[in-house]
């Protein structure tokens, strides 16, 4: 699985102006769930439900921890996020995770932590959008 | 003690090793001996030291520098192999000819040399552990033939001429009806005589037990190979070397095909067998020179090989497999049938779940439903069986309940981690069993060595790619197959193991009954009387023995047949044991004979028990086809008295009393040392002074 997040990939979906230019969906990641699915578009359906449904706990959790700035539950909730979203495609999202996974796991308080955290906050509200959007085109 | 050895023994003719062989023995019986000693008796005799020598360094498998003096040797081989090794050569030396004119035992020993020289090369290629010891076993591994010749040199020469050609186990049959003991239980007993190991007996005795064709569907699983396969297949070996090298020779044929079971037997490929063959041939001269003992001249097996080969003779010696079971005077070969077997792969090994198999049972553990999901649906496409738990005590109780073979793990889970549940699961022992793989999105390396540590098997990593997924699950289920089939192998060598441990429990039970009155033998009864025996010098207990013999049997034989004789055997046996006490233990000697051993006895007691046999005895009627009588026995009671030197003299003065009782009419009981009172029919016993 292609987790590089190639942002020459064809049929980006949707487009970040904060980021970059990288897609806040990958493709091919989609086109691997789909193909699991075997046709059954219910797998596929039902894994990004599954993922919206927890991380959705997760990015609540984060938030909370960054605002406390308890470093452990941010790490928790970067872990676990870093690796599901991954699995439906949201590849500079899950990169975004690892990064505050490692700010976590850092000694220093950086504000890094805390501008990282915000930024993968934020950008879980464009992840669960998109997600959405492939919900309803399926 | 075999009571017919006991009689060979004192004959004093049995085979005995020289001087030389005898003062080792005795010297080395003790456990403190004098190696000083040792060596210089060694030395004493040249031709000996020579031969020890040179066993020394023909058995250096390891590379090990020569050695070049007898002390030298003797460290090398260890003193219990030297012991035996300068047995066999002693005995080899002097006992080269004698009385029997048709046992050759020039033939004999090169016989055995040839035996010899064979195991001591399988036992070297097959790793067994002490070969020296397998060479002086297999060495003297028919010395109960050359002790029969020497001990009846006329008797045992007819029943040679008499049966040239014979299989071993025909001869035995002969030799025991002839002589009451044949020559596997004689070879058994003068090892045992010459302090020779257990082993070897054992080897002697299993010997005379036919290999069972039935047990060829067990299953090889190498390891060294016993001392008893070592044997029969040298003997297989030296056979063909013996034989006369003609191709067009069809028994000898026969018997250089069946070297296809001495393949089977050792695990060895047949293209190394013949090569070891091979080698065996010149080793083999060698030893004849040193020993000064005409061998055979071998050709070589692998061209006979190739030239059946050529000839299209049944050819399977040559690199193909085994035909198990098949009679090889018949030249009919099927090895096609047989191909498709070897073009199967051993087991489909490279395939996830293989033909006919259960799938894996594999249990994921995550805690992330999204994730769980996506694992568990990898595994179920490929057909997996597989079972989900969401949190990792949950996955802990479904692991030591459902015991699956594969467990796939996430790490990071609240409650405990993937790596305690590990430890927790190889703490147990369905746990210790399983194959743990960690799915990680962790890659630090102090972790990934916690984790090794912890016992995890494998790590996939997160986000994971299925196809490393599937592969890594393929690695776990080659691990799980390979560690089944130890585990089956295993468990073949132990039944193996435990089999043969039952045949020789039985063998020894059967050697020690007799088979019509189903009582302990002779065999058993002068092991129990030894024991007996020596028990009364330690605590002091008296010893009774009386022997029972029917009276005027030979009548009953004779006028109502065997049939009638073994009835009335029988009832007397079942009337003896019921009024026999149950302290004392009743035998049958052979033919109308029992014996009763009574411990803690004395004179008045063992006469008092004698008369309550007599009486039970003869107030017994016999029914058995026209045969409608009562017979009577006569018994002989002596008590052991310090004068007895060993326990034959106790048998003796029983012998004794009963012939006195026979003489004195019949029916009746006498003791040792007391005349028979004419006055009476009955007993009539007054201790002797």
């Amino acid at each position: 699985m292609n987790t590089s997040g190639d942002s020459g990939g064809p049929a980006a979906h949707n487009h970040s102006p904060e980021n970059g230019g990288g897609e806040i969906l990958d493709a091919k990641a989609l086109d691997v769930l789909r193909e699991l699915g075997g046709g059954d578009a219910e797998f596929l359906s039902e894994i990004v439900e599954l993922f919206l449904a927890e991380a959705l706990t997760r990015v609540n959790e984060m938030h909370a921890g960054l605002e406390g700035l308890e470093k452990d539950r941010v790490l928790q909730a970067a872990h676990a996020l870093k690796s599901s979203s991954a699995h439906v495609g949201a590849v500079e999202f899950s990169r975004c995770c690892a990064e505050l996974e490692s700010h976590c796991r850092s000694s220093e308080q950086s504000e890094d932590l805390i501008l990282t955290g915000r930024r993968a906050v934020a950008m879980y509200a464009e992840v669960q959008v998109a997600l959405k959007a492939v919900l309803g085109a399926i | 003690m075999h009571p017919q050895f006991n009689e060979l023994r004192l004959t004093g003719n049995l085979p005995s090793p020289s001087a030389a062989g005898l003062k080792i023995l005795t010297l080395t019986s003790k456990e403190d001996f004098a190696y000083d000693e040792l060596i210089k008796t060694m030395l004493a005799d040249p031709a000996l030291s020579g031969r020890i020598i040179k066993i020394a360094n023909s058995a250096n498998r390891d590379g090990l520098p020569a050695v070049h003096t007898v002390a030298q040797a003797t460290m090398r081989l260890g003193v219990r192999a030297v012991r035996s090794v300068a047995l066999g050569f002693s005995l080899i030396a002097d006992n080269r000819r004698g009385a029997a004119k048709d046992f050759d035992f020039q033939q004999y020993w090169s016989d055995s040399l040839a035996t010899a020289v064979a195991v001591h090369m399988l036992a070297q290629v097959t790793r067994f552990p002490d070969p020296a010891s397998a060479f002086t076993c297999a060495l003297l591994c028919d010395v109960g033939k050359l002790a029969l010749a020497c001990v009846h040199p006329e008797r045992y020469s007819a029943i040679i001429k008499a049966n040239t050609g014979a299989p071993d186990l025909a001869l035995a049959k002969v030799e025991a009806r002839e002589f009451g003991i044949d020559h596997f239980e004689v070879t058994s007993e003068l090892m045992e005589h010459w302090g020779l190991p257990g082993e070897f007996q054992e080897v002697a005795l299993l010997r005379a037990m036919d290999p069972d064709p039935s047990d060829d569907d067990l299953v090889d699983v190498g390891g060294p190979p016993e001392l008893l396969d070592l044997v029969r297949s040298g003997r297989q070996i030296a056979r063909v070397m013996n034989g006369s090298w003609e191709i067009e020779d069809a028994r000898w044929r026969g018997l250089f095909l069946s070297l296809q079971h001495v393949g089977e037997e050792l695990a060895m490929d047949p293209d190394a067998l013949l090569s070891i063959c091979d080698a065996i041939v010149p080793s083999l001269e060698d030893w004849g020179r040193l020993i000064d003992l005409p061998v055979p001249s071998a050709g070589s097996f692998q061209d006979i090989a190739a030239e059946m080969e050529r000839r299209g003779m049944r050819s399977a010696l040559i690199s193909t497999t085994f035909e198990i079971g098949v009679d090889f005077a018949e030249e009919a070969a099927e090895p096609s049938v047989f191909q498709e077997d070897l073009d199967r792969p051993l087991l489909p090994l490279d395939s996830f779940s293989s033909d006919g198999q259960a799938p894996s049972r594999i249990l994921v553990v995550e805690d992330d439903p999204q994730m769980l999901r996506l694992l568990a649906h990898h595994l179920k496409r490929q057909n997996f069986d597989v079972m989900t738990a969401s949190s990792s005590s949950d996955g802990l109780s479904m692991a030591l309940e459902h015991t699956p073979q594969i467990v796939i793990s996430d790490w990071m889970m609240p409650e405990m981690s993937g790596v305690d549940l590990c430890r927790t699961l190889r703490r147990s022992q369905a746990g210790s069993r399983m194959y743990l793989i960690l799915v990680t999105a962790c890659g630090d390396d102090e972790q990934v060595v916690e984790a090794f540590d912890a016992g995890v098997d494998d790590f996939v990593g997160k986000p994971f790619n299925p196809r490393i997924l599937l592969a890594r699950v393929g690695a776990a289920e080659r691990a799980i197959q390979l560690r089944e089939r130890a585990e089956a192998a295993e468990r073949a060598r132990l039944r193996q193991v435990t089999e043969l441990g039952i045949m020789t429990r039985k063998l020894r039970a059967a050697a020690l009954t007799d088979a019509l009155t189903h009582l302990p033998n002779r065999r058993y009864a002068m092991k129990r009387l030894k024991q007996e025996w020596e028990g009364m010098h330690r605590n002091g207990r008296g010893l009774a023995v009386t022997i029972v013999d029917i009276d005027a049997f030979k009548r009953v034989n004779d006028q109502f047949g065997h049939d009638t004789g073994d009835a009335v055997l029988r009832s007397v046996a079942l009337h003896l044991q019921s009024h026999t006490r149950g302290s004392d233990v009743l035998c049958r000697l052979g033919g109308e004979e029992f014996i009763v051993l009574s411990v803690g006895g004395t004179a008045e007691t063992a006469s008092l028990a004698a008369e309550r046999l007599r009486a039970a005895i003869e107030a017994k009627a016999v029914h058995h086809g026209d045969f409608h009588e009562s017979v009577t026995v006569s018994l002989g009671v002596a008590i052991a008295t310090p004068e007895m030197e060993t326990f034959d003299d106790l048998i003796k003065a029983a012998d004794e009393a009963l012939y006195e009782a026979k003489e004195g009419g019949r029916n009746r009981v006498c003791s040792a040392g007391t005349a028979p009172d004419p006055a009476s029919g009955r007993q009539s016993d007054r201790r002797s002074a």
